[in-house]
């Protein structure tokens, strides 16, 4: 009997190739995007899960709360993990990461590269954390203070095949270390992904004896911390010890200062997606973005199942025959159910062999990559498991497209055969209508999200920021040496009449600014404690960098007074304080004490994902500079050089060439700025280019549907076509009588998906503080497009029937 | 009452009254109106009359594929007039061959697997089935054949294999519409030679035709016009 269904089966696909090309290449492409959507979702729902200990281990993650303002933070104290552990037995054990702000230059003999993913860790980090020891002994690596470990990609790149246990590497600021360990690269999927392991175990960083000093310690910190808790132990488990620990060594220091934390901790595995909006973070999952790409799978695959439900449907007349006489010759219903579910499931395991291959070769493309930022790869050998999901999507297809056309055709009844006659002919062309209705509405949707996206992303990059941002280029200097250099250098470029202009900063807007604590006198003449961004600028920057200065006076090199004393403002900080009158306010920053003297108009520092919050600018000064070694082996600075929007690339050489004279040991490298400011919007940027190109398959499959209804209606009113032309019908009359019920439909579903893409992207666009409004003309657009397209398959289908010679039309018959 | 049990036993049709209405939205047609027949097991009954009075849609009630609107159906004894599609596709399977003017072989299929076909449905064990098909297929000259597909095969070929598919169930009735209508007379005699066969071996057999000729194969013609029985006599009888 199998073999009975099969063989009409192939033969139907030998013999309708229109009608099989058009199922099986868009259940094909709708497979292959699911796999790939699938295989990403994979990834990024199950991070650090292949952590032995994850469900025992979490972050231990801190917010103060200064006069109500809150501020998260992924970060914590250098004292906070072993305090912890000395007066809680429970907790287990820790382990601190301290990263390294910025990337950093290793020398191994001749070879220098950078390196971003660079910590300073405990050294049991090996035993808490999973990971596949190459070489070295995992117990006692970083026991040392002059060890490193590094992952296998470091090894590779400086010591090829050659084992580099007992090499030394070196930095521009500490000392030779020695790789005492090798670990196998982290799988992608982990939030917290490293290169270069220093040892933690250096007296600059030990931790103080003196319990005074320890509290005065909990105040700050830059350290990663996890903790490893007994089984069982629930996050929420944790305030009780957070309430007695900040009772026992914080709530004294904290009332005085009229401000308080408290930490919480965040299980490893759901760190990537639940841990948002810290400070220091490391960058996570966006978990609506995760939704929004399942959504996408799902409407794509709908959108190819529906070709397949109207096509099999559409043809129902065709095989009325052959249903009745299956009936006649005694096909029971459930017989004749099962042999188009098997139709139906044979063309989607046909379409999966194919969606393989596709995912396969789309997964080679370094676009696809780059597009979801993530490698992924279908290995059916080494994941076997995948075939058994595989299968699964295939059933699941298999049954979603083939339940409604298998009920529709076996409740044919066996005069059908004899007469040709089918009842419920005109239901199942309402339905069939209905279904286009649903494709079309997916379409215009993704089209009208990817418009509006693209809306704000223009919108994004051509808002006023309160600063300039053209023509900005933006150099690292390394080294306490070369920092000081900044005046020297400065004068050697300014030669060039094409550097307008140079300022420095330690960070540049988009970079991300520290935030202090800080006092600042209110309009009463008290001093109150408040948390400001800052950053020590040259006395041009805000010159330099096209700030507006609204009431007061800049830095100038005149006032011996404003070095380290004085304070320039935004808007927000004279907001937050109420005050009628800035200048002149005492204010206290950091290791600033001083007074305002000026306020500048607020300017967006950070993405335009959150508004301007409080910002104060110091003057930059050689003495007044308090590095800590231990935090920033390497102090760096950036040197911002303003130039001429003409001859870029000869200005750039000229810089490089200069830059060499300075500073020959670091190879150049510089950044626009206005490009520093676009990478704050990848996840958008990405986001955006997904959803585009999946708007466009999704209208490429629902339009290959339409072409093979459009086919098949076409057919079907051959000899109605060729007595219109004989009563004197015109080609493009027959066109539009053939389309418009299509074009009806296109507009029905352009309004409901107008609705639903409005709803949806306004959602989207609260993420942002600055948004463009929703423009109308967006839908109307889409819809046009949409329509325009849809149009073009009908009449591409129907012209050469509706130009052909009305005597063939009617010798159809 | 012997006697009646005897001929209650005998009957395999017996319609009163029966009715078929078609309604479209506008019109309502007669296509059938007040038709009493009576068939005993073993007859050959040919049904004629011009196109439109009703022939087909009969056949399609007799054959248990359509319902009446209106009046009483005993077959084999039992009221199956108001059966549903449910109910009638057990008692078709079992007991209805079917030979058709075009004769709806399935050209997926080769000729084995056609008629084959109603024994899987019937649910005959496999075994069964390949011997029995290669019988019939034997009994209508079609054995060297067994392997082509339809459309490899002359017309009159096609209808021996749709004969051999109506009867490898055994049925007891073998309703045939117009099974020489597509064929030329040398084929058109081949197959009506066959049904006559069939009947002496003791199949009933129902035969809507047009040709007067072939009518004269049956013991009985029905006479149909504008849905109503004008006639009823043996062709002899007739001809005599």
């Amino acid at each position: 009997m199998f073999s009975n269904y099969l063989k009409i089966i192939l033969h139907k696909l030998y013999r309708e190739k229109l009608y099989a090309l058009i199922n099986i290449s868009g259940l094909a492409i709708a497979i292959a995007c699911c796999v790939i959507l699938g295989l990403y979702l994979r990834s990024e729902l199950t991070y650090d899960r292949y952590q032995v200990n994850h469900e025992r281990i979490f972050r231990l993650e801190r917010e103060f709360n200064i006069n109500g303002k809150i501020n998260r933070y992924a970060i914590n104290s250098t004292v906070i993990g072993p305090m912890l552990k000395e007066d809680f037995p429970e907790i287990v054990d820790y382990v601190r990461l301290r990263p390294n702000l910025q990337s950093i230059l290793i020398r191994h003999g001749n070879n220098a590269y950078y390196w971003d993913r660079t910590f300073i860790a405990d050294d049991n980090i090996f035993s808490f954390f999973t990971h596949d020891i190459i070489h070295g002994n995992p117990e006692t690596a970083l026991v040392d203070p002059g060890s490193v470990a590094v992952s296998e990609t470091f090894a590779r790149t400086y010591f090829g095949d050659e084992n580099p246990m007992g090499q030394t590497i070196s930095t521009d600021t500490g000392g030779p270390r020695t790789i005492t360990l090798v670990f196998a690269d982290q799988p992608e999927n982990t939030h917290l992904k490293y290169d270069v392991l220093y040892s933690y175990n250096h007296d600059s960083v030990a931790i103080p004896d003196n319990m005074t000093a320890r509290r005065e310690n909990l105040w700050g910190g830059y350290d990663f911390t996890y903790l490893l808790m007994p089984e069982g132990f629930q996050a929420g488990d944790f305030k009780r010890i957070n309430d007695a620990f900040y009772s026992r060594h914080a709530a004294e220091q904290g009332r005085a200062a009229g401000t308080s934390f408290r930490t919480w901790l965040t299980p490893l595995a759901d760190i990537h997606l639940d841990s948002s909006d810290l400070e220091y973070d490391v960058p996570g999952g966006n978990k609506l973005y995760l939704y929004g790409f399942a959504a996408v799978a799902v409407f794509i695959l709908l959108v190819a199942c529906i070709n397949y439900m109207n096509l099999a449907t559409a043809r129902a007349a065709k095989r009325a025959k052959e249903v009745g006489m299956h009936k006649i010759l005694g096909a029971g219903r459930g017989q004749l159910i099962m042999q188009f579910l098997g139709e139906s499931l044979c063309f989607t395991f046909i379409a999966l062999l194919f969606g393989i291959v596709l995912v396969e070769i789309a997964l080679q493309m370094t676009l696809v990559t780059t597009l979801l930022d993530k490698p992924l790869s279908l290995d059916l050998f080494r994941e076997p498991e995948l075939l058994a999901w595989l299968a699964g999507l295939g059933l699941l297809i298999g049954t979603l497209a083939g339940v409604y056309p298998a009920i529709y055709l076996s409740s044919m009844l066996p005069l059908s055969a004899l007469v040709g006659s089918n009842k419920n002919a005109k239901a199942n062309i309402r339905f069939r209508e209905g279904l286009v209705l649903v494709q079309f509405v997916i379409s215009v949707g993704v089209i009208a999200c990817t418009l509006l996206m693209a809306a704000q992303m223009r919108y994004v990059s051509s808002k006023s920021l309160g600063f300039n941002k053209e023509n900005l280029a933006m150099i690292r200097l390394q080294g306490l040496e070369l920092i000081d250099k900044i005046p020297t250098m400065r004068n050697e470029l300014l030669k060039n009449n094409r550097v307008l202009d140079i300022t420095s900063a330690p960070r540049i807007m988009g970079q991300g600014f520290p935030t202090f604590g800080g006092q600042a006198e209110n309009n009463e003449g008290e001093m109150v404690t408040i948390t400001t961004h800052n950053s020590s600028v040259d006395d041009n920057f805000i010159d330099a960098m096209g700030l507006e200065l609204i009431a007061g006076r800049d830095f100038s090199k005149k006032f011996l007074s404003d070095s380290g004393a004085n304070f320039v403002v935004n808007e927000a900080v004279v907001r937050m304080m109420g005050w009628t009158e800035p200048v002149g306010k005492r204010f206290q920053s950091g290791p600033f004490t001083g007074r305002v003297i000026g306020v500048v108009k607020d300017f967006n520092f950070k993405s335009l994902h959150s508004p301007v919050e409080p910002f104060v600018l110091t003057q930059y000064v050689d003495k007044t500079r308090r590095i800590p070694a231990e935090l920033l082996p390497n102090p760096t600075r950036m040197l911002v050089l303003k130039i001429a929007g003409e001859n870029i690339r000869e200005t750039l050489k000229f810089i490089e060439e200069k830059f060499a004279e300075f500073d020959p040991t670091h190879p150049f490298e510089f950044e626009f700025l206005d490009d520093t400011l676009s990478r704050l919007y990848l996840s958008e940027q990405r986001l955006m280019k997904l959803i585009g190109v999946f708007a466009g398959i999704c209208i490429f499959i629902a339009c290959m549907g339409l072409f093979g209804l459009a086919a098949f209606t076409t057919e079907q009113r051959t000899k109605e076509i060729g007595i219109r032309k004989v009563l004197g019908a015109t080609t493009a009359q027959i066109i539009f009588m053939l389309s418009r019920g299509i074009l009806i439909l296109v507009l029905i579903g352009s309004v409901v998906a107008s609705l639903m893409a409005w709803y949806a992207m306004d959602e989207w666009l609260a993420g942002f503080a600055y948004r463009t409004e929703i423009n109308p003309l967006v839908f109307l657009l889409s819809a046009t497009l949409a329509a325009a397209i849809a149009f073009i398959t009908l009449a591409l289908q129907s012209l050469k029937t509706a130009r052909s010679n009305p005597v063939q039309a009617l010798r159809y018959e | 009452m012997a006697n009646r049990e005897w001929e209650q036993s005998m009957m395999i049709i017996e319609t009163e009254n029966l009715k078929k209405l078609y309604r479209t939205e506008e019109v309502e047609t007669t296509a059938l109106d007040g038709v009493n027949i009576k068939i005993n097991e073993g007859e050959f009954v040919s049904i004629m009359g011009p196109s439109g009075c009703g022939k087909s849609t009969l056949m399609h009630l007799l054959g248990l594929i359509d319902n009446p609107s209106g009046g009483v159906y005993k077959f084999q004894g039992e009221d199956v007039a108001g059966y549903s599609e449910r109910q009638r596709a057990p008692l078709r399977k079992a007991n209805i061959g079917f030979v058709f003017q075009s004769f709806n072989l399935i050209d997926e299929l080769t000729v084995f697997e056609n008629v084959e076909l109603p024994m899987i449905y019937n649910k005959t064990p496999a075994s069964e089935r390949k011997p029995r098909v290669e019988a019939v297929l034997e009994k209508m000259n079609m054995a060297h054949r067994m392997n082509h597909f339809p459309l490899q095969l002359s017309g009159g070929q096609q209808q021996r294999v749709a004969v051999a598919r109506a009867i490898v169930n055994n049925p007891n009735l073998i309703l045939a519409d117009e099974p020489t209508g597509n064929l030329d007379s040398e084929h058109g005699e081949e197959v009506m030679k066959i049904l006559v066969h069939l009947n002496e071996e003791g199949t009933t057999i129902i035969m809507v035709t047009h040709s007067e000729e072939n009518a004269a194969y049956g013991a009985r013609v029905i006479r149909l016009l504008d849905g109503r029985i004008v006639a009823e006599n043996s062709p002899e009888k007739e001809y005599a």
